[in-house]
Order: structure tokens, then sequence, then C-alpha cells
């Protein structure tokens, strides 16, 4: 198992490398100059190229690249333009929404789409399965910003339940930090509780049909023991990756939610650095997006290990 | 019911119970509001805060509560004293003399002397456009502790509608503030003004802070002159992008004020018993930039042609839906300034298709493709231009519409090949030296450049006669009608919405929020 960690991690390296490189091409690509963002609509070319020279943006890309892979090499992401603080910085006080967001969304997710799912295969051809699955397909297809623009209208507007966007820190209590994200957690809970809900019921359906499943009926246990003990763990790998992907989409993905809510986190850095040509913070966020990316994906692995004890990655098994 | 189903009851139960506790409204104002703060939702992030560096409006709205300038203006947008105790013109008009009000401290504690004035000039000239236009040969000093003097190689009546403008505004800091910056931006945001800086959460908000030793002038406020105070403890500006969080905000109550509120809420907004509407007027124009280095463009019976055939009351309704958020007319500067003139006006909005097909026909303009550029990211911009295209294709013209983000387009707008006419929107200049469009040495735009509007401006600014510069500006007017370095569509204006417990909003050049309360 060590070495498998070990294997994953050197091969971080290359794909690090590869997203630094496209990263940065993609984005000094794109037309569009900070100088002018920075100084307004009303600059004049003078103060525009004045400005250019003391942020360096005159340079030939190949010395502005030069210079940020070396930053990168050192554990230095460089310094925002506009917002006038490293990147690691930058990144850090953003994270904090994320993750909240992320983890709540997903706890979301997991607590409806697992029981949902399961219900579903259970009773498969029955009504319940068949209006499950049409929850589940409408689930994936609303877009999570249509959906969130209608819990503002009916929960901010018209009931004044839950304010209709921003956000609270931890630090400032639970409930006032809940507030803020129930609204937008649960507009992508349900797109990747849809996923989950059909993954589980899939991969529940599978096992359900096998010897050692009509074994267990036969002993004699119940119900209950049979399907959340014997089925569920076992069909619990597939629903385990679904589980990790959507977290690590949603991590670099709840872009449009961010948005709608009003939400500092990752996604509204990216698309505020974006629209201001912020390159050095959207270059050195891609690259922890690319990061946290994989280390999910590593850690669903070892967790895979962990429920299925078939799965070794040591080749000794 | 079985035990599972119980448990499903159950949990749904206590989600209604965490929501309703969860209810946003508590108690105090007239809608349920007990606070000493205002939370403004902005269209847009700043950039910066610091002013001497930036010419974006969103800068200013918020800069501007925090810091002030020497001399400023009033509600006839004339330039009055700020910081100045009065302005002395000495008779040969090249020295302006300010001796300073005595009672002004920064929000760091140190009174205001003539050094700090002449350290802020002095970066303030070497950064901005207007600047550098009026004081790049003058002499700037400190007569004593209290008295800063402005020394000119001849009389300008440019310098201090320059000095009290705002955008990239003359703000006054503290001279260790400015020599720690150096030439990057200012780090401290200290001022003189009614707030002070608290803190900057990144996408979140900028929060300022009623600065407790702050002097008002006596008398009643009077567009950016006169008393301005504190009247709530702290205040809020919340970057909020998207329009329809904003709109849900203020009706929700999440905000107190929202600045850019889309005209297509209008009618919804002002049947809301919670709300007050302010229409922001004067506010900014809708133009159209000629590329005078193009091909097509570069023959100035093209750009008189377009002018002769667009219909501005078609363009500005589709832009802004209602005639209540928009004015035509042709004036270089708004009929609220002093300077306002409305010298040939025949020659505009015209809708003369006719005249515009023999212009056309006289400059030899054959069907060639021309390049439009405009953003969606200014929703009003995108609907006037695809009317704009429709109006010239009326004439013969062939519009290619390129479509581009915000910073794509200004950063295309310099390359001199990549487009023939641009839209966008400008801010109210004080003076008519100001505008970007017109002096060739602003090296802006379109590349416009006559010599004799070159000319007919330095003649506005060698004088301090204003009956007399506004003779000239007459001819400047006149001129630019002729010349055509832009199309003017119309004068637009915004749209604030409050929540009914704020009072005493106002809106002169820039959103404030001096003398507001919550009641």
């Amino acid at each position: 198992m060590a070495q498998y960690i070990f294997r994953r991690v050197i091969s971080l390296i290359p794909i690090l490398i590869v997203v630094a490189v496209v990263d940065f091409i993609i984005i000094h690509l794109t037309p569009g100059d900070p100088a002018a963002v920075m100084l307004g609509s009303e600059a004049t070319e003078t103060d525009l190229a004045n400005l250019r020279e003391q942020l360096g943006l005159n340079l030939p890309i190949y010395i502005q690249f030069g210079k940020w892979i070396l930053g990168v090499l050192q554990g230095d992401l460089g310094r925002s333009i506009f917002i006038n603080m490293p990147v690691t910085q930058a990144i850090w006080q953003h994270l904090g929404p994320t993750i909240s967001l992320t983890l709540l969304a997903e706890i979301i997710a997991v607590l409806f789409a697992i029981p949902l799912g399961v219900m579903a295969a259970t009773h498969r051809g029955t009504w319940s399965d068949q209006s499950f699955m049409m929850i589940a397909l409408l689930g994936i297809s609303i877009p999570s910003f249509w959906l969130g623009l209608n819990f503002i209208l009916l929960f901010a507007v018209k009931l004044n339940w839950l304010p209709a966007a921003g956000y609270q820190p931890l630090s400032n209590g639970l409930v006032n930090h809940l507030k803020y994200l129930i609204l937008p957690a649960i507009s992508l809970g349900i797109m990747q509780g849809a996923l989950i809900a059909r993954m589980t019921r899939s991969s529940m359906l599978e096992v359900l049909n096998e010897n050692y499943i009509l074994t267990a009926e036969a002993k004699g246990l119940s119900q209950r023991v049979v399907i959340y003990k014997h089925a569920l763990k076992n069909a619990f790998i597939p629903i385990l990756t679904v589980i990790g992907l959507t977290f690590a989409t949603l991590i670099g993905g709840a872009v449009v939610t961010e948005t709608v809510f009003n939400i500092p986190g990752i996604g509204k850095l990216i698309v505020n650095s974006v629209l201001r040509r912020d390159y050095v913070v959207i270059q050195g966020t891609v690259l922890m997006i690319a990061v946290a990316y994989v280390l999910i994906n590593l850690f669903v692995d070892i967790l895979y290990a962990y429920i299925d004890p078939r799965v070794r990655y040591d080749g000794k098994a | 019911m079985s035990k599972r189903n119980w448990c499903i009851v159950l949990i749904a139960i206590v989600m209604l119970v965490f929501l309703a506790g969860c209810s946003t409204s508590s108690s105090g104002t007239s809608d349920g509001k007990e606070k000493n703060e205002l939370r403004v939702a902005l269209s847009a992030n700043p950039p910066t805060l610091d002013l001497h560096r930036t010419t974006a409006s969103v800068s200013q709205q918020i800069a501007f509560h925090m810091f002030e300038s020497l001399v400023t203006l009033d509600k006839d947008y004339k330039v009055v004293p700020m910081l100045a105790e009065k302005i002395e013109i000495s008779p040969d008009e090249k020295t302006i003399t300010f001796p300073l009000r005595k009672d002004v401290t920064f929000h760091n504690g140190k009174v205001l002397n003539a050094e700090d004035v002449v350290a802020s000039i002095n970066r303030w000239r070497k950064f901005s456009s207007a600047g550098r236009s009026t004081l790049s040969q003058a002499m700037v000093s400190a007569k004593d502790e209290h008295t800063a003097v402005i020394t000119l190689p001849q009389p300008s009546s440019a310098v201090l509608p320059a000095l009290a403008n705002t955008s990239q505004g003359c703000v006054i800091m503290p001279k260790e503030v400015i020599e720690e910056a150096g030439d990057n931006n200012v780090t401290q945001y200290v001022g003189t003004g009614p707030f002070q800086f608290g803190e900057w959460k990144q996408d979140q908000y900028i929060h300022l802070k009623k600065f407790a030793n702050y002097k008002p002038l006596p008398g009643e406020p009077n567009g950016m002159a006169g008393k301005h105070e504190a009247l709530v403890d702290d205040l809020y500006f919340i970057p909020v992008a998207d329009a329809a969080t904003r709109v849900a905000g203020i009706q929700s109550g999440e905000y107190d004020v929202a600045d850019d509120i889309p005209y297509d809420n209008y009618d919804i907004l002002k049947n809301d018993s919670n709300l007050v509407l302010t229409v922001a007027k004067p506010f900014c124009e809708n133009i159209i930039i000629f590329n005078t280095k193009s091909e097509v463009f570069s023959n100035v019976k093209v750009r008189q042609a377009v002018n002769a055939a667009l219909d501005l009351d078609a363009i500005m309704k589709a832009a802004t839906g209602n005639p209540d958020f928009y004015e035509i007319d042709p004036g270089l500067m708004f009929k609220e300034q002093a300077w306002y003139v409305d010298i040939g006006k025949d020659k505009y909005n015209q809708k003369n298709l006719a005249l515009a097909k023999k212009l056309l026909d006289e400059a030899g303009y054959n069907g060639q493709p021309v390049k439009l550029q405009v953003t969606r990211d200014y929703e009003y911009l995108y609907k006037s231009a695809v009317v704009v295209k429709d109006q010239l294709e009326k004439i013969g013209m062939k519009v290619d519409l390129e479509v581009y983000d915000w910073p794509t387009l200004l950063s295309k707008r310099k390359d001199e090949k990549a487009w023939d006419m641009s839209m966008t929107f400008l801010t109210i200049f004080v003076e008519p030296t100001q505008t970007l469009y017109l002096d060739s040495r602003f090296n802006w735009g379109g590349w416009y450049h006559n010599p004799e509007m070159d000319k007919l401006l330095d003649e506005i600014r060698a004088t301090n006669d204003f009956d007399k510069a506004k003779k000239i500006f007459e001819q400047v007017q006149s001129l630019s009608l002729d010349d055509a370095p832009i199309a003017k569509l119309g004068n637009m204006h915004g749209l604030i919405a409050q929540r009914k417990y704020v009072k005493g909003f106002h809106f002169f050049k820039i959103l404030s929020l001096t003398n507001v309360s919550v009641k």
C-alpha cells in the first residue's frame, strides 16, 4: 500500500507540469490586458504602457513563464496584481467557503441519494422505483444556477426565511454559517445526489442478484441486515468512485453557484481573476485544483482497499 | 406508518424548524431592521482603492467616502473648496494659492498640512492623464505649513476642474503613505473623509467605519461639497456581479442599497412597498467610437454618414427599454453643467437615410465589411449595437458585430487594425478639455486628430474667463459634430434601489452614502 501511495504521489509531478504549461499558455493566449482593467476604460495609452512596464507585462512571454515556474518550484505561486497578496494567501482565503459548501452539498447528496438509491433497487419495477428514476433524471437535468435562483426567489424573497446571498464564516456561529450555505448546498447537492443515487441503484441491483445475498436471505437474516450489511457494503466501491468524483468536481466546479449566491469561494476567485485577467491567480488556482483533484482520487483509491479487503495495491494479495 | 417513514417525517420537521429559525427578519426599523450600518451591493469589484491610479467608477464610489480633495464640485458642477479653505488666484492668473483648513486630520491622527498636499498632487500628476495635461509644467510647493501653491507657466482654466474631478481623483493622502508606496499602489488607505478604512475581504466586502474625528464643512450638502457626514457607523460595500442576485438581495433585505439595477426590473421593484428607487442622472453617455485610422472610417464622410443615418430614439429605447432612463441630447456636456450648449443639434439624431447614402457615395464606400466591437458585459451596449447594425445595413453598410468580454474588448481597442467602430460609455467630464476623444494628445480611443480642435481646447485651457471659454467651447462642439470622432447615442441614467428605511440617499456624479441614515 505504501509503495502504491508513493508511486501515485510521484506520478503527480508530470501531471502537474503539463497542467502548469497548458494553464500558462491558454491564459496568456486569451486576449485582454490586466493594466486596462486596473486603470479603467478611460485610461490613456500612456498610462497603460507605464503600468504594463511596472507590472512586467511587457516582458517576453517565455521570460514571464520562466519567472513564474521558478517561483512555483520554490512553493511561490506569485503575487496577485489586483488583490495585492500572495496567490497562496488568496487561495487560502477563498478555500474555506468552497470546502464548507462542497462538504455540505456532498453530505446532503449522500444522505438523500443512498437511501433513495437502495429503496429504488429493492423495489425494482414498482411505482416508487419509477418515480425515483424520474426524480433522479430531473435532478441531473436541472441546472444548479436555475435551481439556485428559484430557491432565492422562494426562500429569501417570498418567505424571507433565508438570506438571498452572501457568506458568513464558521467563526460567526454554526447556524449563521449554515443559513448562508444551505440553499447553495441544496442546489448543488441535488445534481450530485441524483448521480450518486442512480449509481447506488444500479450497483445495488447487480449485487442483489448475487448468490451470497440469496444465501444470506436463506439463512433467515433480516431484510435490513441483508441490504445494509451484505449488499450495500459490497456495492459501495462504484458508489464511492462517484462520490469522490463529484466531490472533486465540486471543489473546482461550483463556479456558477458561487456566483449566483455570491459566495467568496475558489470558483468566484477564478471567475473574478479571469474577468480582470489576473494571470498569476488563475494559474495558481488552476494548479491548486489539479492537485486537489488528483489527491481526492488518490484518497478514494485508498478507501477502496479499506472497504474491500480483496483490493490490494502492493502486489502481495 | 413504519419506523422508517416516521424518521423521514421527523427529519423534515427538524429541517423546517431550522429554516424557520434562520428567518432573516429581526426587529427595529420600519421594515423590521435595527442596525447602524449600510450594506451596499455593487456590480463590480474595485481593482484598487488608490484613486490616483484608476479611472474605474466602482473605485470612486467606495474611495470617495474615505478620501477628499483640495477642491470639489457643487451641485452646479462648479469648483469649490473642500480641504482648501479658499482658492486664491493671482492677478496674472498664473499662481493658485490654497490656504488649507486647519481643523482637518487624517484617519491616522496626523493633522493635514501643505506637504501632504504637495506630495499628493505630485503623485497624482505623475499617474493621471488629467494631471499630466494640466500640471506637467507647473510647480507645486508648500508656502507654509497650511498653504499650498501651484505656479503655472501660463494661466489655465483646466487646473481646478482637473483637481476636482472624481475620475482618477486628486485625493489628498499623508506624505508618508505616498513615500512608502513609491511607484506602486498605496496599501494604506488613509484619507480625511467621513469614513475610514476598516477591512477588505476579497470578493466578500469592503468595510468602512465612521471616522469619529471628522469635521464636516458647515452649511447644507451641495453636490459633493458642503456638509457631508457619516450617519451610520459601518458601511459594507459588497461586490455582487450577478444582477439577479442584487435584485433578490435588495428585495429580501440582505442589502440596504443596490447599485446598477437592470432596467427590466424597474416595474417590479417600483411596486415593492419596501423599496425606493432612484434614477441616477446625469450618469453617463453611450457612444460609438470611430477608428479614424481604419480604412473606412478615416474618411470623415463615412463618420458623418453614420451620424446622419442613426435613429437614436430607437437605439436608446432598445438599450434601456424605457424612455425614463435616457435622453437624446447633442451636448458634449450635460444639461446640468454650466458648460452645456446645444450648438449643432441639426446634425444630431437626423434619421436621414438619403443624406447618409449620399455621404457614403461621396466617400467612395463600396460595401466593404466594417467591424463593430461590443461587449455583453454591459447588456445595454449590446442591445444598442444590434439596432445600430440594423440601421447601418439600411444605408448599405455591411456591419460585422464582434462580441467580446470587456477586458478583451479593451485590449483589442488598442489595435488599430482590429476594429472600425467600438461601443462604449463615458462618465461625466467636469469641463470640456477633459473630453478624452477630442484632444489628440490623450491618445485615446479612435485616435481622432485635428490640430484645429487641439488649438481650441488649448484656448479654453488658457483662459480663466468662463464666458470667453464657453464661446470657444461652442466652436469645439460644432467642430466635433462636423468631424464626428464619435457618434453620441444618448445620455443614459442609472437605476439604484434602496430599502425604504434608508433615508437621505442622493446621487451626484457617484453613489454616495454620506448624510444617509437608517430610520
